[in-house]
């Protein structure tokens, strides 16, 4: 992978201006931000495809809503990006589209949601049940909304979240003219997948959390389509070199703790992957 | 199980004062102390649980102002500290950023920050008290509920406040890191309800006065101070801390302050 080298020396430049607004309105609360981007690679690209300017703009909206005493929520956040040059970097994107039920010790949720599991700051081991939206950045912060059913049970004894993910989303990957790219450039037209189900195989989760005084620890255990492809150098049809995704079927095991000692936060992330 | 042993503790205190004063042998001014700030104590137990909203007015030197809003939850623990969840409304850029914090007597309290740009919750060190809480001239340790054994005391003397008699008691954080070496309180003789909180810093020189405003009672029983205004004596900033709108007994419940809580609180 010759061309990741590139993600991290190329020096880009970058003009944020974000937006917020919000409005209340008919119990639907309305808040979200709109923001122009422009990035600047001082570096030339190796492919001469790839530009260096690029101007974009993009959008997220979050709606809410409260039925029967806050019992019930309604939460749907669309996001937009609009990009120059790279017509893969345009995308729209259901970051949450679910509703949550809440209940005496237990709650259901059930839509396209965004889960965060982890305790670390920059790299995230654990973190598994949403994919990445790679055409934001390639810091692997920003993620697509996942299909699921999450039920929690909050007992004496922690939070017991179990995931049914009856749906999985590929990664996507900029275009040729695109910058942060590898060279060649990802193909998801050639996307394969271990599972014949592809992206219906049905993948579960399950998460236990608890905090036990200055320890907060969670468990979990994830069944199903990886999210990180494996990356395999291949010909296209027109016998052009290319990369494609490979999305296998994995076991992954995590652990999390964080431990307050005075002013020390000390936090720990470990996983155990198989397949 | 720990406040029965408190009130016992009380009792005890009490009948032994009553039983010594006899003989003109008075109990100490710690002992003295220490017998207003539970008799203070008690008369606030109960409560079970509130909710309130609230502005928090920040005010510097040239009197400029700004205003945040809160909404807070409180959830009163047996033979503990108090549970409370703490989210913001307006300015919006820390809009729905919530702080949920378990207080505790003997140890230091658990916190909890959950940041909605993230969507994610954060254990925060609770070791700086001090610090100032949303850049106000309350501190964390402020905020944090009022618990007996956080303190030694020692009374000063009786003294009139606006008219009112007041017993004045000096308090000694047990806390190493507490930002004070020792706070005077007032607290009026007829309700037990402390109307004056001067603050000493670590250097032992007055830091801030707090003063606690329009008393109302609520549930036949309980004092809550609708109006706290916090100055500080060393920089002229001062912060105006306003309840609105305060509830009590609306069922909440431990379920309502956990992690998982504060991952949706709105």
């Amino acid at each position: 992978m010759r061309g990741i080298d590139r993600y991290f020396k190329a020096a880009a430049l970058g003009a944020l201006l974000l937006l917020p607004v919000g409005v209340q309105s008919e119990d639907w609360e309305i808040s979200g931000y709109v923001d122009l981007e422009w990035r600047y690679f001082d570096d030339s690209p190796i492919d001469p495809n790839q530009k260096d300017n690029f101007l974009a703009t993009g959008a997220e909206v979050e709606l809410y809503k409260e039925f029967n005493d806050g019992n019930d929520t309604v939460t749907v956040t669309p996001f937009v990006r609009v990009g120059q040059h790279d017509g893969e970097r345009t995308h729209v994107d259901f970051r949450e589209a679910n509703w949550l039920h809440i209940d005496e010790g237990w709650e259901i949720r059930a839509g396209l949601a965004k889960v965060f599991w982890g305790v670390t700051e920059s790299q995230h081991l654990v973190d598994v049940i949403n994919q990445t939206d790679a055409l934001e950045g390639p810091d692997g912060e920003d993620k697509l909304g996942q299909p699921m059913i999450n039920l929690v049970l909050s007992r004496d004894w922690g939070d017991l979240s179990l995931y049914w993910l009856p749906y999985f989303r590929e990664r996507s990957f900029p275009g040729s003219q695109g910058r942060l790219r590898s060279h060649p450039k990802i193909d998801t037209n050639y996307a394969r997948y271990e599972s014949g189900a592809e992206e219906w195989h049905q993948d579960f989760a399950v998460r236990w959390s608890h905090t036990l005084g200055d320890l907060d620890v969670a468990v979990s255990h994830f069944h199903g389509t990886s999210r990180e492809p494996t990356m395999i150098p291949t010909l296209d049809n027109s016998g052009n070199p290319i990369i494609a995704p490979l999305y296998e079927q994995i076991d992954q095991t995590g652990l999390e703790l964080s431990l307050v000692k005075g002013d020390w936060l000390w936090k720990l992330e470990a996983i155990h992957r198989s397949g | 199980m720990v406040n029965r042993i408190c009130k016992l503790t009380f009792v005890t205190i009490t009948s032994f004062s009553l039983f010594s004063s006899l003989p003109a042998q008075a109990q100490t001014m710690e002992e003295k102390g220490l017998e207003i700030v539970q008799e203070v104590d008690r008369r606030d137990l109960g409560w079970n649980n509130s909710e309130a909203d609230m502005t928090m007015e920040l005010r510097n030197q040239h009197g400029d102002t700004s205003t945040r809003f809160i909404r807070s939850r409180s959830l009163e623990v047996d033979g503990d500290g108090d549970k409370g969840l703490t989210i913001f409304d307006k300015p919006r850029d820390v809009k729905g950023t919530a702080f949920l914090s378990f207080s505790h007597i003997a140890k230091p309290d658990d916190q909890w920050l959950f940041l909605p740009a993230l969507k994610r919750v954060k254990r925060i060190s609770s070791r700086n008290k001090s610090g100032p809480f949303m850049g106000s001239e309350f501190a964390y340790e402020d905020m944090s509920s009022f618990e007996v054994d956080k303190y030694t005391y020692k009374y000063l003397r009786d003294e009139q406040l606006d008219g009112m008699d007041c017993f004045v008691v000096e308090s000694y954080p047990v806390d190493k890191y507490s930002g004070y070496t020792r706070l005077v309180s007032w607290f009026d003789k007829a309700e037990y309800r402390v109307q004056k909180i001067d603050y000493y810093d670590r250097k032992n020189a007055l830091l801030k006065t707090l003063r606690f405003n329009d008393y109302q009672l609520y549930l036949d029983k309980y004092w809550r101070s609708l109006k706290m205004d916090m100055v500080n004596q060393q920089n002229g900033k001062s912060t105006t801390l306003t309840t609105f709108n305060l509830r009590f007994r609306t069922g909440l419940t431990d379920k309502d302050f956990n992690k998982n809580s504060l991952k949706r609180a709105k």
